[in-house]
């Protein structure tokens, strides 16, 4: 039973690294890789999230209880197929006009449509269920009568998913065009002037990153089985992936999942560690605000310290590729 | 029922200009978007709710424990801000000396009135345990309390963090700022919980107005209070050396520091003003609701619209983005219950303003180029003038 | 004489790269020097590293016999140096009256009789004096600039290119004012591309070419040096 206990603790735990590895390998190609400061990430990830719970769980018609919702039924797959391409054209959409705007205020701008997009998921109720969520949202794989293995094979589908999707960001990372967003990022008139379309290598990273945290959203969904728009998709979850990111490393793949382990992990340990009550103060009761200031201490320190996070950038030479690569596009 | 949205939005947009006019200071001076500005007027409400409660002895609201405990932080707070605010103070040496001679008996009666804010109710405490205290006093100590805190705080952040990332953009400040953010969130979080407070202010009179507007004693606060400050600080960037130099640095750091501005002097006192105004709006925002730890971080967004319409450094543009997103959020509100929508929609308008100001004319609106050359204007005016004059002088 | 300013064997640049290499400068009381040279060469490095916001590789600065090396430019400004920058040198939302007050910022006491004085050098002003300068024309700007800095009247000013980008007209009122205000007994050392110009009013001047001194010698010298002639005045 123990036994069986501990592995249950590693197949969640495994299962939610895959989800925020997916966010940050998404983040990564945006802010790492091409200098696009995302603070909208939870949007895409709600969207993702949605998109997928709709296609897959069959249609719920208002009741006495409770609001109901529009759904399909569809297969999983489908879901997370959806998933992607509704958060990749709401990518596109946003990229459009704000990949050109300089950081802070692109960041400002992402926050302030991820708002938009929350506000109406909770507002958009008869489709969304609104804030009451959105409720038995289907696994991928259901071993039947046996929970365990049906996240189990979650977990490994997760897993499956990061390895693809890490293999394929590193490789399209090295690849010229990944050099050239590096490029970009680091001096981009010199790339406009080397003839780069910088408007357009910034759309694509904007779109492929938007569209991995439209999965990540997907596999949330079916993980809980249910999701609701006042506690989950909230700026809190943005600046969690946004600490893994900055504490691995901004630019390097290897760093960022670090970065998620090692975040992700002490929200873990933290949550299963109980805390003493001291009597005047009662540890345990304020152990989420604690958990939140030390990460937030996290970022200023990393901020101030080690503002390329622990394990750094890789040394992909950026300088040279423009001269190496052909003034095609 | 439309004036009085627009009296509502006015009362609101008193509370954004003062959060957007620091916002905006902070920004030109320090060229970087500080995420943490709403936990600003957050840390503000609560430090005017902690000397409120106390004065007003009101114990409905705190726990006996919490309530000495809070009042020996206070005492704390002040002393260690007193003297740090003394010691920066004395080691902005080469600060020029009129503007010294001028600030420093400022400064001791502002730590003057802090240390009789935080005594007066022990005294109280110790006395009697008056049972109610008249709004307007309570509410003057608790806000003279409240903006040396912030403003403390704001330097405090300045030197312990944003100092060290100046030379490396705006980016690094910035993500230390949503970082700083967090852990002033949590922090209030942890020391009060998460549930709604009060201020303990009698509800007072309302005045009509006329057109059926009756304001609440509170929206009256928040409408006068509002227009002291803009106008306070208006005479401080319009006509004082401090207030010229803050513009000055705002247009241009560099600039400011080789004509021999004292940049680190005006970099102090332009996070105290700034966070001071935040306090204040913090304030006005939790006798408007009510006071709880995510409050300045819900209405940042609001704060950044303001800022951005009304031009990023301009604090004259905060004043009219501020307005102009308070008056938008309720106006949109009366539109969108006409139409039958739910008016919790209403906040979409005016981020929906903030973006498309950012992608259309991202300087704001009293930034860069004018709009309107005033002067240019006035020229065509007085030659089409001179020309009427022109034409009736014969006929004369 | 002990010069009022001398700059030492000067190597200066940004991060590693090195710009200026070798380059001496010295300022005598009450001189006009120019410097001149191609775009690029270095001039603008020279001036930023004499004035404290470049930090040199190497060499020293001296300022009446002091070694400044390294001073912050606000205590620069008060020993009587001053620097106007080659762009951005107003602040554009101050009115033309503020930016001079701004220019006297380390000054105690009322400003207003040496805004009187300066506003008499440069009479153009004195009706647009509460215009924000971001509105003034070009050449408005420069007297701005110029006026600004001529709020602590001091003693040596750094001039980065005052005439990059005016008409010509402008270009001659520009440097005229900077004739007067030499006249008037400040040292100056100035930056231009109008080299025949600038020389010819300079009573010294040195050409910088890849960050390195070419030539140096007095205004008249240089004027007529025929190899300064055909390489930096255009024949
Ligand atoms: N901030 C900087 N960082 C790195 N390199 C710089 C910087 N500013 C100038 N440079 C480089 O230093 C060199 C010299 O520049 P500098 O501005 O001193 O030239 P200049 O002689 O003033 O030219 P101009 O007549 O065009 O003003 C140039 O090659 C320039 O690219
Ligand atoms: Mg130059």
């Amino acid at each position: 039973m123990v036994e069986l206990g501990f592995l249950r603790e590693i197949v969640f735990f495994m299962s939610f690294l895959g989800i925020f590895a997916l966010l940050v390998l998404g983040l990564n190609l945006q802010w790492g890789y091409t200098g696009l400061f995302n603070i909208g990430v939870a949007a895409f990830f709600a969207v993702g999230a949605y998109t997928s719970a709709i296609l897959i769980t069959p249609n719920v018609p208002p009741s006495d209880f409770y609001p109901g919702h529009l759904g399909f039924g569809l297969p999983w797959a489908v879901g997370i197929i959806g998933a992607v391409l509704v958060a990749a054209v709401l990518g596109f959409l946003i990229a459009i006009p704000t990949v050109r705007l300089r950081a802070d205020y692109l960041a400002i701008a992402t926050l302030g449509l991820a708002e938009i997009i929350r506000l109406s998921l909770i507002q958009s109720e008869s489709i969304t269920a609104g804030t009451i969520g959105l409720r038995n949202i289907p696994s991928p794989v259901i071993v039947p009568g046996d929970p365990f293995l049906t996240n189990v094979a979650f977990a490994v589908i997760v897993v499956l998913a990061v390895v693809v999707l890490y293999v394929f960001i590193e490789f399209v990372g090295r690849s010229p065009w990944g050099r050239v967003l590096k490029a970009i990022r680091d001096d981009e008139d010199a790339a406009v002037a080397l003839g780069k379309n910088a408007f357009s290598y910034k759309v694509q990273a904007f779109v492929l990153g938007a569209a991995m945290m439209g999965a990540a959203g997907a596999l949330f969904g079916s993980f809980l089985h249910f999701i609701e728009p006042l506690t989950s998709f909230t700026p809190i979850d943005t600046f969690f992936i946004w600490v893994m990111v900055i504490l691995g490393g901004a630019g390097n793949n290897r760093g960022v999942l670090v970065g998620a382990f090692l975040v992700w992990g002490f929200q873990f340990l933290i949550i299963r560690t109980p805390f003493p009550d001291l009597g005047f103060v009662d540890l345990e009761s304020k152990k989420a605000f604690l958990q939140l200031i030390a990460l937030g201490l996290l970022v200023v320190l990393v901020m101030l310290l080690r503002p390329r996070g622990i394990l750094g950038e890789e040394k992909v030479i950026s300088r040279g590729v423009l001269k190496g690569t052909k003034r095609s596009t | 029922m439309i004036h009085e949205f627009i009296v509502n939005g006015i009362a609101l947009g008193s509370i954004f200009v003062l959060g957007a006019v620091g916002l905006s200071l902070i920004y030109g001076v320090r060229n970087f978007a500080n995420f943490a500005h709403g936990d600003i007027l957050t840390l503000g409400a609560y430090l005017a709710f902690t000397v409120n409660v106390i004065f007003a002895w009101n114990w409905v609201s705190v726990a006996p424990s919490m309530a000495v405990a809070t009042v020996l932080l206070g005492i704390a707070a002040a002393g260690l801000g007193g003297a740090l605010g003394l010691r920066l103070f004395f080691r902005a040496r080469g600060a020029p000396p009129s503007p010294r001679r001028r600030g420093l008996p400022l400064l001791f009666l502002l730590v003057g009135i802090l240390a009789l804010g935080i005594s007066l109710p022990i005294l109280n405490l110790v006395r009697l345990g008056i049972s109610e205290v008249a709004l307007p006093t309570g509410l003057l100590l608790s806000g003279v309390t409240a903006i040396i805190g912030a403003g403390l705080a704001g330097v405090l952040f300045e030197h312990s963090i944003f100092r060290h990332l100046q030379y490396r953009g705006p980016v690094p400040s910035l993500i230390a700022s949503i970082g700083l953010a967090f852990i002033l969130q949590n922090v209030i979080s942890a020391i009060y919980g998460t549930d709604q407070r009060f201020f303990s202010v009698s509800s007072g009179v309302g005045l009509d107005v006329g057109a059926g507007i009756v304001l609440t004693m509170v929206k009256q606060y928040m409408i006068v209070i509002g227009i002291l400050l803009v106008v306070l600080l208006h005479v401080v960037l319009r006509y004082t050396k401090l207030g010229k130099a803050m513009r000055a640095t705002s247009d241009n750091l560099d600039l400011a520091r080789v004509t021999g501005i004292n940049v680190r002097w005006v970099i102090i006192w332009t996070w105290v003003i700034g966070a001071g105004s935040a306090a204040i709006g913090g304030i006005l925002l939790g006798l408007n609701a009510q006071v709880k730890p995510l409050m300045g971080f819900g209405i940042l967004l609001f704060i950044f619209a303001a800022v951005i319409l009304g031009g990023i450094g301009s604090a004259y543009g905060a004043l009219l983005g501020g307005f102009v997103i308070g008056i938008t959020n309720e106006v949109s509100k009366a539109l969108l219950f006409r139409a039958g929508f739910d008016t919790a929609w209403s906040p979409a308008f005016p981020f929906a303003i903030m973006v498309a100001m950012l992608l259309i004319r991202p300087e704001g609106l009293l930034g860069g180029e004018p709009l309107v050359r005033w002067g240019a204007l006035r020229a065509s005016l007085s030659r089409f003038a001179r020309r009427i004059r022109g034409l009736r002088a014969p006929s004369r | 004489m002990q010069p009022l300013l001398k700059a030492e064997a000067i190597h200066s640049g940004y991060g590693d790269v090195e710009i200026v290499h070798n380059v001496s400068v010295v300022v005598n009381k009450g001189e006009l020097v120019t410097i001149i040279g191609p775009n690029g060469a270095g001039k603008s490095t020279l001036i930023k590293t004499i004035f404290g916001l470049l930090a040199p590789m190497a060499g020293r600065i001296w300022y009446q016999g002091r070694d400044v090396t390294g001073t912050e430019p606000d205590k620069l400004v008060r020993m009587g140096l001053s620097y106007v920058p080659q762009v951005d040198n107003v602040f554009p939302r101050l009115t033309v009256i503020e930016n001079l007050e701004m220019g006297g910022f380390v000054r105690e006491g009322d400003l207003t009789p040496r805004i009187d004085v300066v506003l008499e050098m440069f009479p153009s002003l004195k009706e647009k004096a509460s215009v924000r300068s971001r509105n003034l024309s070009g050449g408005e700007k420069q007297m701005v600039a110029l006026g600004k800095t001529l709020m602590l009247d001091p003693e040596v000013m750094l001039i980065d290119e005052p005439s990059a980008g005016l008409a010509p007209n402008l270009v001659e009122a520009v440097l005229e004012k900077i004739r007067e205000i030499n006249e008037a007994g400040t040292a100056i050392v100035i930056v231009e591309q109008n080299a025949r110009k600038a020389l010819s009013m300079a009573h010294r001047g040195y050409v910088l070419d890849m960050g390195e001194t070419k030539y140096e010698g007095t205004g008249e010298d240089l004027l007529a040096d025929p190899r300064v002639g055909r390489m930096y005045l255009g024949g």
